[in-house]
């Protein structure tokens, strides 16, 4: 008799979803979905302001990366108004994005991921839990808080505030960088980088054991899509689109940001509220389950598609990560998710290092003017999470007639649903649900640290409820995690 | 020094109705001649232990939403004692305060006195401003102050 599995709704990610797993008749999973049940009105609330307005609404979407969205916004802005931004401007959004990346990074790592690492995924959920590790390594635990809030300090430096820093704006940004903030910010680099080399260290000593985990947590061929410099290289705030195939093969060396919709279209589905975008070529399939445009974006996305990563440290472990492919082809299990965060956050430090210590970034040209000479702006930004996509369309006086984002998490929809459907098969042996199962399947989902509601704060807080359901909606087992 | 936290999303109309009230009452204590400072989130993270932890934050006031059904009576302002032995299952990017003062006593092995405050939300969509409940809600606060002033910090719900 074939059932339904719901675990509802997912602990430690943000917002508002459950999941299913589908068993067959024979007891089998045979499928597992992943439904957001919080819908986002963010676009049509925007429609009917002015453009400007949009980097400070915008960054209220979320509390955690606020930083990517203002950009993104930003970016399509300065393509409203045609204006070229300053460079000492450019550098500054990039600054406080790499501190965005440092703090959001560590917060996945260490607080949400660490635990089921260092603790184990089948451990005692009272004790799996970042208070466990702390219990267990005070001293990293505090090094773990001080890397965050590194993050959250420089951003707060710099824009005033460490959340809805309105402080990008068309054309450019509003405040220049003092030469105190850039001594300060150099005086704490040598505490982060140690931080990042110290959870390297571990991630790279402690491989072996996670070998299963490596070939179940989503180790599936797909496309890779993001952002790289003209010339190939990691990039994080600006660049061209480039498209993977699942052999390395690069299939869009580099797309302008404005013709992004030329190769991604978005779907629907009936049981979800997120948006299921897909590669445009090769299109969505016939229905059955298996989409031929199926990409990822993220951090082992950037660190499969570029050439190189541009920063000595950030390049010797991006060599070393590109061993984690079979073959010399793309590293594909999203389990690696956890060690090209933290590359990324090496990269970020290193780009952080050099941009204080560059002496045109106290230049106080930082805004060009200009009004609405372009009808339609795109501005395209690597948050940390994947790829973000801004695309206004404004009337003649600047008023939002159009608004569509699309977020990392929409990128990664597809791949979520294909990596839970692949933990499940690989560790549900019956239909009775174990809290080993719920911890993998919920870290299947955390590998993507996806923000879901990137809204509200007051939902999501409920314990963990799952259930087990026949074929005919009868409940046969059921579990809650208060 | 009283510490007050205030936290929501003032875009998703009550949920932002936490940050109005954490700002009244940083005005209502600075009144009283008290040394005061507030910080603004959009939501609580871990790394507000530090802030916790600081020499000198006598006591750390939470000031939040909660979804309040009007039709139970449950309308008005609240306040609860924190104790810093909670151990959430939820941990991530939703943090609740207890957590952040079970980091604060775990990691800094600092413990102050801290408080939840909430404001009642009925309202959740998109959109700035408090629904008319959340705002009579807020209007109490004064009379509320007096009464759990005159027994400092707070009285214990």
């Amino acid at each position: 008799m074939a059932q339904t599995i719901h675990i509802e709704p997912v602990t430690r990610i943000e917002g508002h979803a459950k999941i299913t797993v589908q068993l067959d008749d024979a007891g089998q999973v045979s499928d597992a979905k992943f439904h957001v049940v919080e819908f986002r009105g963010f676009e049509k609330f925007c429609v009917g302001r002015t453009f400007p307005e949009m980097p400070g609404i915008t960054m209220r979407i979320c509390g955690i990366c606020p930083v990517s969205h203002m950009l993104a916004s930003a970016k399509a802005c300065d393509a409203i108004q045609g204006t070229r931004v300053p460079v000492t401007a450019q550098k500054l959004r990039r600054l406080i994005n790499h501190a965005q990346y440092t703090q959001s990074h560590a917060l996945s790592f260490f607080h949400l991921s660490a635990p089921d690492l260092i603790l184990g995924m089948e451990s005692d959920p009272a004790n799996r839990n970042v208070i466990g590790l702390i219990l267990a390594n005070p001293e990293l635990g505090r090094k773990a808080i001080r890397l965050r809030q590194f993050g959250q300090d420089i951003i707060r430096m710099v824009t005033g505030k460490s959340i809805h820093p309105s402080w990008a704006t068309p054309g450019g940004v509003r405040e220049p960088l003092l030469p105190s903030q850039a001594d300060e910010i150099r005086a704490r680099l040598p505490e982060a980088f140690d931080t990042t080399e110290i959870a390297l260290n571990w991630m790279k000593d402690n491989y072996s054991s996670f070998d299963r985990e490596v070939e179940t947590y989503g180790d599936f061929p797909s496309l890779f899509i993001g952002l790289v410099t003209p010339d190939g290289g990691l990039e994080h705030y600006d660049g061209l689109l480039r498209v993977m195939d699942a052999d390395g093969r690069i299939i869009e060396k580099g797309l302008a940001n404005d013709r992004w919709t030329e190769i991604i279209a978005e779907a629907v589905e009936p049981w979800s509220y997120l948006k299921f975008p897909y590669y445009k070529p090769l299109g969505y399939g016939n229905g059955n389950g298996s989409v031929p445009g199926l990409y990822r974006v993220g951090p082992i996305a950037r660190l499969n598609i570029c050439d190189y990563a541009g920063t000595p440290r950030a390049e010797r472990e991006l060599r070393n990560f590109r061993r984690l492919g079979k073959g010399g082809k793309p590293v594909t299990s999203s389990f690696h998710h956890h060690y090209a965060r933290l590359i990324e956050i090496l990269f970020s430090l290193e780009r952080i290092d050099e941009l204080v210590n560059d002496p045109t970034i106290f230049d106080t040209h930082i805004r060009s003017q200009g009004g609405v000479n372009e009808l339609r702006g795109v501005g395209i930004m690597e948050a940390p999470r994947g790829t973000l996509f801004h695309e206004y369309h404004v009337d003649e006086t600047g008023i939002l007639t159009g608004v569509n984002l699309l977020v990392a998490t929409g990128n990664n929809n597809l791949a979520m649903n294909k990596t839970i459907t692949q933990i499940a098969k690989a560790y549900m042996s019956g239909a009775k649900i174990t809290e080993g199962l719920c911890n993998r399947v919920e870290h299947g989902i955390r590998l993507y640290d996806p923000c879901l509601s990137c809204s509200t704060h007051a939902v999501g807080k409920m314990p963990l409820h799952i259930q087990v359901m026949d074929a005919e909606g009868l409940v046969v087992d059921e579990k809650v995690r208060s | 020094m009283i510490l007050i936290i205030g936290y929501g999303n003032s875009l998703r109309r009550d949920d932002g109705a936490g940050l109005i009230l954490a700002q009244m009452v940083e005005a209502a204590l600075r009144e009283r001649e008290l040394e005061v400072e507030r910080i603004a989130v959009h939501q609580l993270t871990p790394d507000l232990a530090l802030s916790v932890a600081t020499d000198g934050v006598a006591a750390v006031v939470f000031v939040d939403t909660r979804v309040a059904a009007a039709e139970e009576g449950e309308m008005d302002l609240q306040i609860q004692w924190l104790g810093s032995d909670e151990c959430s299952q939820s941990l991530g990017h939703h943090v609740g305060p207890a957590v952040v003062l079970t980091y604060a006593r775990l990691l800094y092995d600092k413990t102050p006195p801290a408080w939840l405050l909430t404001a009642p939300g009925v309202d959740f969509d998109h959109g700035e401003g408090l629904s008319e409940a959340a705002q009579r809600a807020l209007d109490t606060l004064p009379a509320l102050l007096v009464r759990l002033l005159s027994d400092w910090p707070f009285s214990v719900g």
